[in-house]
């Protein structure tokens, strides 16, 4: 279990840590919009990687304390799936921020209306893995 | 829509990543996580990931290549559906490889249930693959809709701001 709880604190680390990375990168006016454009795509592919490794090793977690799982008419029952919702509308507006970066890539748009789009997507995105991190603190240690 | 490798590899990872916590999601109200993943060894049920993963990753490059660039969306969930169920049918068979035929072993008396069940858990698993498959490409449609307009206007903002 330590291997897995390990793994998906990295996979966190990359998800988290590259969306602040990826913000700050984008917001410096010494990067050209493009070499901002080409950071942003590297991080998407190693997000995606990230986050199937953090869903899987999630779940592995989650298996360490079955069949114990609190009821869902508990207080960490309704954290839990406070998470578990904000989980799945990070993954589909990730998909849309991918796709928006890849259609950017398409266009050879390293304009600075699309190096703004980066750093919004990328500071909300990290705003947004910083609420879900609080919650698993909440779900960890109450 | 196109097969460029960082649109498939997000697209294999959203869809395998959403149906688990999707799976989740259903299953914990009920009660009946804590039941299913304790019978659940982690070795395994990590494989199994990996192996729908994989396996989601194939048929969306597939589904991607055959759509081209320009498709109705009638064309896009129809293929999605193919590919989906195609999918259901790869990942049913691993497990039944992985978990199902070795719980009962390979012996004669049991060989004809096993291929009933095979049979059956194919039939249900394509057509259960085809509708998860049909609801994932209406999802993505409309993840590539919102892109298409989030990055052009993107792109053609002045230079000032």
């Amino acid at each position: 279990m330590l291997a897995i709880r390990t793994i998906h604190l990295l996979a966190m680390a990359v998800v988290l840590g590259g969306a602040v990375a990826t913000w700050q990168f984008c917001r410096r006016s010494e990067v050209s919009a493009a070499t901002a454009l080409a950071v942003a795509a590297g991080y998407e592919r190693a997000f995606w990687a990230a986050v199937g490794l953090l869903v899987v090793t999630g779940v592995g977690n989650l298996g360490s304390i079955a069949p114990h799982v609190p009821i869902a008419e508990t207080e960490w029952g309704t954290v839990f799936v406070l998470k578990l919702l904000a989980l799945v509308g990070f993954l589909a507006v990730s998909q849309v921020r991918t796709l928006a970066v890849h259609r950017l890539r398409l266009a050879d748009s390293g304009s600075e209306g699309g190096r703004r789009m980066l750093r919004v997507s990328y500071g909300a995105t990290a705003v947004w893995l910083a609420a879900i991190v609080v919650t698993a603190g909440v779900l960890a240690h109450g | 829509m196109d097969d460029d490798p960082l649109v498939v590899w997000s697209l294999a990872t959203f869809h395998a990543a959403l149906l688990v916590v999707l799976l989740v999601v259903g299953l914990y109200p009920s009660g009946l996580l804590g039941w299913v993943l304790s019978g659940l060894d982690t070795s395994v049920g990590i494989a199994l990931y990996l192996c729908l993963w994989a396996s989601t990753w194939w048929t969306n490059r597939q589904c991607l290549s055959e759509l081209g660039e320009d498709a109705s969306l009638l064309a896009v969930v129809g293929l999605g559906g193919k590919w989906g169920g195609v999918n259901g049918v790869v990942f049913f068979w691993v497990l039944f490889a992985v978990a199902v035929a070795p719980a009962f072993g390979l012996r004669a008396a049991v060989i004809p249930s096993l291929l009933v069940f095979l049979g059956i858990g194919t039939v249900l698993a394509l057509g259960i693959g085809g509708f998860v498959g049909c609801v994932f490409a209406a999802l993505d449609t409309a993840a590539f809709r919102i892109a298409d307009r989030l990055a052009p206007a993107a792109a053609s903002e002045s230079d000032s701001g």
